[in-house]
């Protein structure tokens, strides 16, 4: 008896988990609530309720009590956003410093001349003048986004483009993570790696 | 009785290796993959990264992609495709960006009209919106293609939506402890950060930016420990476009400055 009450015992635990582990955000995501039914005309109308551009500004600079909201936003109409990429740096940096990214990152939306006829992307390309490798912009896929943004908010990067005076401010520990490209993604469309 | 032990113990031990592989699955989670607590319950709508760049071979086109599904574990993405109850959507400004107005006016739109991988998906534009900002309809039809296949549409377009290798790159459990606020598994009681620094491999190693020299790694106290790619062992579920650079310029016009973002927007419809 013991042993079967063991057993059903481990069963019961189990599907618990089973059950715990599917539907624990239960209730956050609920898309009848999100529904906003149809168009005048009868066309589905969908509700923006994601919204990525640049990568890691609002990662970064955003409390992530703000994301459900000005996920919901355009980005050239979210003003927490743009508070927030000069609060959370002028925790680190000078108010120049501060001033400059807040115009450089808001509106937050990933630029680029396609005017340009070269065949290579570089991150902020567009808002440096090429200084990140290419004036084209955008971003390629192995750009180092991350690097590049911690030179910006943690390093000399506003400085030693000549857009501010150097503040001395920098944070050697945190401008660089310190992981490289290792992935083998290819020349010919689709470009990304297969799936491992 | 004697027989039942092992199978006691082999439960014991399934169960102890299940929990330990939920609460992996659980912690891996909290990237800024899962940035809001709506698209942590919904990962199909989650967006992890946006890249535009030209055709390496050909300066006239440009390609777009746009990654969802976050954190999928390596081998582990048979059966995962679209959410048919969502839009997945860029949207562009290509008037001017140059003197600070960022209203979309080309949108590029993919629906799927099912469930699973046997999906078929469609393409809209690109082109004029039905409507700016966030509520938005379908604009008009350019093709079908079938989900995990290359397929060349109309007017010289590229298309592939499947799973590929997370193209992402970052230490980021390391990012966690130095702001733990960004990582939605600490909230609602977010803990202090126990971190200063990103992980440097040696105390020895030199901190040069922009050809100004910083010290070593040890001269400035940062971390001594193996930086690790967080993203490495993962897969995405990729949206991918190519199209000739002209079906992105103004309406008259020749392509120009443009200002980029990628959207999923539900229909409300289940899940």
């Amino acid at each position: 008896m013991t042993t079967r009450y063991t057993i059903a015992l481990l069963v019961t635990i189990l599907a618990g988990a089973i059950v715990g582990g599917c539907t624990s955000n239960a209730g956050v995501f609920n898309p009848q609530a999100e529904r906003v039914g149809l168009s005048p005309s009868g066309s589905t109308v969908y509700k923006q309720i994601e919204l990525l551009s640049r990568p890691a500004v609002k990662e970064v600079f955003e409390l992530f009590e703000d994301h459900n909201k000005t996920n919901r936003a355009e980005p050239y109409a979210d003003p927490v956003l743009q508070a927030q990429i000069e609060s959370f740096t002028l925790m680190f940096r000078s108010k120049k410093n501060a001033e400059t990214l807040q115009a450089i990152l808001y509106p937050n939306v990933l630029k680029a001349d396609l005017s340009q006829d070269v065949t290579t992307a570089s991150y902020l390309g567009y808002e440096t003048g090429g200084a990140t490798g290419s004036k084209w912009g955008g971003r390629a896929l192995d750009d180092d986004v991350v690097d590049i943004s911690l030179g910006a908010i943690f390093g000399n990067t506003l400085s030693a483009l000549g857009l501010i005076p150097d503040d001395k401010k920098e944070a050697p520990c945190l401008s660089e993570d310190n992981v490289a490209y290792d992935k083998s993604n290819t020349k010919t469309f689709p470009y990304i790696q297969a799936p491992l | 009785m004697k027989l039942l032990r092992p199978i006691v113990t082999m439960a014991v031990v399934f169960l102890l290796a299940f929990s330990v592989s939920l609460y992996s699955v659980r912690a891996a989670r909290g990237s800024d993959h899962q940035d809001s607590p709506t698209v942590v319950a919904n990962p199909l709508a989650d967006i992890t990264d946006v890249f535009a760049f030209p055709d390496p071979h050909d300066a006239s086109k440009v390609a777009l992609v746009m990654d969802v599904r976050p954190l999928i574990p390596s081998g582990m993405y048979a059966g995962i495709a679209l959410d048919p109850s969502l839009l997945y959507q860029f949207k562009i400004a290509n008037t001017g960006v140059t003197s600070g107005s960022f209203t979309e006016n080309t949108v590029i739109q993919f629906t799927a009209d099912s469930t699973g991988t046997a999906q078929n998906i469609t393409l809209y534009g690109p082109g004029k919106p039905n409507e700016v900002g966030t509520s938005n309809t379908l604009i008009g039809k350019t093709g079908t293609f079938t989900f995990g296949k290359v397929a060349s549409l109309k007017g010289g377009i590229k298309v592939f939506v499947g799973p590929r290798r997370d193209p992402f790159f970052f230490d980021l459990a390391q990012f966690f402890k130095v702001i733990p606020d960004r990582n939605y598994m600490n909230h609602p009681h977010v803990p202090p950060a126990t971190a200063t620094s990103f992980r440097f491999a040696s105390k020895n190693q030199k901190i040069v930016l922009n050809g100004v020299s910083y010290g070593t790694a040890g001269s400035n106290k940062c971390v001594i420990a193996k930086p690790k790619d967080f993203l490495a062992p993962y897969d995405v579920l990729s949206i991918v476009i190519e199209m000739p650079k002209k079906l992105l310029a103004p309406a008259s016009g020749s392509p120009g400055v443009v200002g980029l973002w990628a959207t999923t927007a539900t229909s409300g419809k289940s899940e």
